[in-house]
């Protein structure tokens, strides 16, 4: 694992490295190319004292995805020996920022169990100060290197948003406060491509991604420092699959 | 969106949004277009959201997720919900039973604790279930526009956001980065609760009485639906070491 005293390109290799061992992974990397992945695999354990490095923690979850989505789960951690193992003490792999949406669960859908991952959850998956500080806490406290943003098809929140700032229509109750959180996502969005309502829903969770790997001064400098990667990926409804989003990451890493 | 009443809002469909947006992505290519300039444009197609097929009320709703609590203390878990036929199912819309605003804890969650599967939970999680504007829209979200009749505030036992708000709190220290906004949230149950015997237990309990309130008075939008009998607030504290939920006078 790069440590801090790795220089900028080499950090940079290592990364784009990572990337290209996560795009083996998961097959082309792209939801419309994508082949489903072996199944098979070991069994997620709790982390133990060490840290997880991120390629193996995107791996478990993507293992534990492709059990979801072939309907052979194994609900690794459901059991009483779980709970009164990790009762005095949490060590998630991995820190997810998803919709609150009921259809996204991420223990459900990555296969996992008790003490396995740290889950923060607002609708539309946005970044705002506690949920910033939520993951703050999962990487700098709890040591977890990898953070997935996940994003899902037919966000009802990206719908709320688009629908609101389409019509003018002003925000009723707090949901200004997601389309203040939303709106720079649709600017960004290439709408020329796809369907909007998913594109934008795409670069609202790059965007999110983004804003995280910057945020500075705690996970801004885990991220330079090699010690945190945050990954987009976006959820399929229909076929239950987890793809990563990951040209943004890249551009970073190129910019 | 937020609002129960039926709105002119909830009549426009995707059609309106997939069309603004080719017309949009024409202007897109050579200028900046302002998306509050942009013109509404109407259609008749429905809102994709179906209503549930049954609706629970909140006794009801509090009463399947203390069944599912009771199969999980007893390790007679039955995942229900979770099949790929159940996937397609729920694909073109979510009618939740419940929400749920818990911990971002890897210990804590609701889907676990409550045996549930997809569809069934709206789920907000963040580091000590406290709240925010965002996390306000979401849950608004599910209770104007899912019409869930139930939400559950779940605080836990050894909470860590609770645990590092009372220490910073104790220490006069001031918390790095953004965490600092988790203890000004969390603030006033540690004030309230520090002088206890258990003072984390005290603090993630008291947290949870606060949120509960906080809701209705935060948000006219929940407020209102609490007074039409539509929804019910309650509060919870799960056991890490026995696994039950209880749900908080």
């Amino acid at each position: 694992m790069p440590t801090t005293n790795l220089s900028a390109s080499r950090r940079r290799f290592l990364r784009l490295a990572g990337l290209a061992a996560a795009g083996s992974l998961a097959g082309a990397c792209r939801p419309w190319t994508r082949e489903p992945l072996a199944v098979a695999g070991p069994t997620p354990t709790l982390r133990g004292p060490d840290p997880v490095e991120t390629d193996d923690a995107l791996e478990r979850l993507l293992q534990g995805n492709a059990r979801y989505v072939a309907d052979r789960m194994q609900r690794p951690g459901h059991t009483e020996e779980r709970r009164a193992q990790v009762a005095e003490g949490q060590h998630p792999f991995a820190a997810i920022l998803t919709c609150a949406d009921s259809r996204v669960p991420p223990e459900i859908l990555f296969d996992q169990g008790l003490g396995d991952l740290f889950v923060v959850r607002v609708a539309g998956n946005v970044a705002d100060d506690e949920i910033t500080a939520s993951l703050e806490y999962a990487a700098e406290h709890l040591g977890v290197r990898l953070i997935m943003v996940l994003g899902h098809e037919r966000c009802g929140a990206i719908r709320a948003v688009l629908e609101s700032v389409l019509t003018g229509a002003e925000a009723e109750g707090h949901l200004e406060s997601l389309v203040k959180a939303i709106e720079p996502a649709l600017e960004a969005a290439d709408l020329t491509r796809g369907e909007v309502w998913d594109t934008v829903g795409d670069a609202n969770v790059r965007r999110t991604a983004a804003q995280l790997r910057a945020s500075r001064p705690i996970l801004h400098e885990l991220v330079e420092a090699g010690e945190l990667r945050v990954v987009g990926a976006r959820y399929d409804l229909d076929a239950g699959w987890v793809t990563l989003l990951d040209d943004a990451e890249v551009e970073e890493a190129h910019g | 969106m937020m609002n129960p009443r039926p709105s002119r809002r909830n009549f426009l469909g995707l059609a309106a949004l997939t069309a603004a947006g080719a017309a949009l992505a024409a202007c897109n290519r050579n200028t900046r277009v302002n998306p509050l300039d942009w013109e509404p444009l109407p259609t008749l197609e429905p809102s994709p959201t179906p209503r549930a097929p049954e609706t629970l009320t909140a006794d009801e709703a509090l009463a399947r997720l203390l069944e599912g609590n009771h199969r999980f203390v007893e390790a007679q878990l039955v995942h229900p919900d979770q099949a790929p036929e159940h996937r397609r199912h729920l694909a073109e819309g979510q009618h939740p039973f419940a929400a749920v605003l818990g911990c971002a804890d890897s210990r804590v969650p609701p889907e676990i604790l409550f045996d549930q599967g997809l569809g069934d939970l709206f789920v907000a999680r963040v580091a000590g279930n406290i709240l925010s504007e965002t996390l306000l829209a979401s849950l608004e979200y599910a209770a104007a526009h899912l019409h869930v009749p139930l939400i559950v505030v779940l605080g836990h036992e050894r909470c860590g956001a609770c645990q590092a708000a009372l220490a910073t709190i104790e220490s006069d220290g001031e918390a790095p980065g953004h965490l600092a906004s988790l203890v000004t949230a969390l603030k006033p149950a540690v004030e309230a609760a520090r002088l206890s015997d258990d003072p984390v237990t005290a603090i993630a309990r008291e947290n949870v009485r606060r949120v509960v309130a906080a809701l209705a008075r935060r948000s006219t939008v929940l407020a209102g639906l609490v007074k039409k009998r539509q929804l019910k607030i309650v509060g919870g504290y799960y056991d890490l070491d026995d696994g039950a939920v209880e749900i908080m006078a």
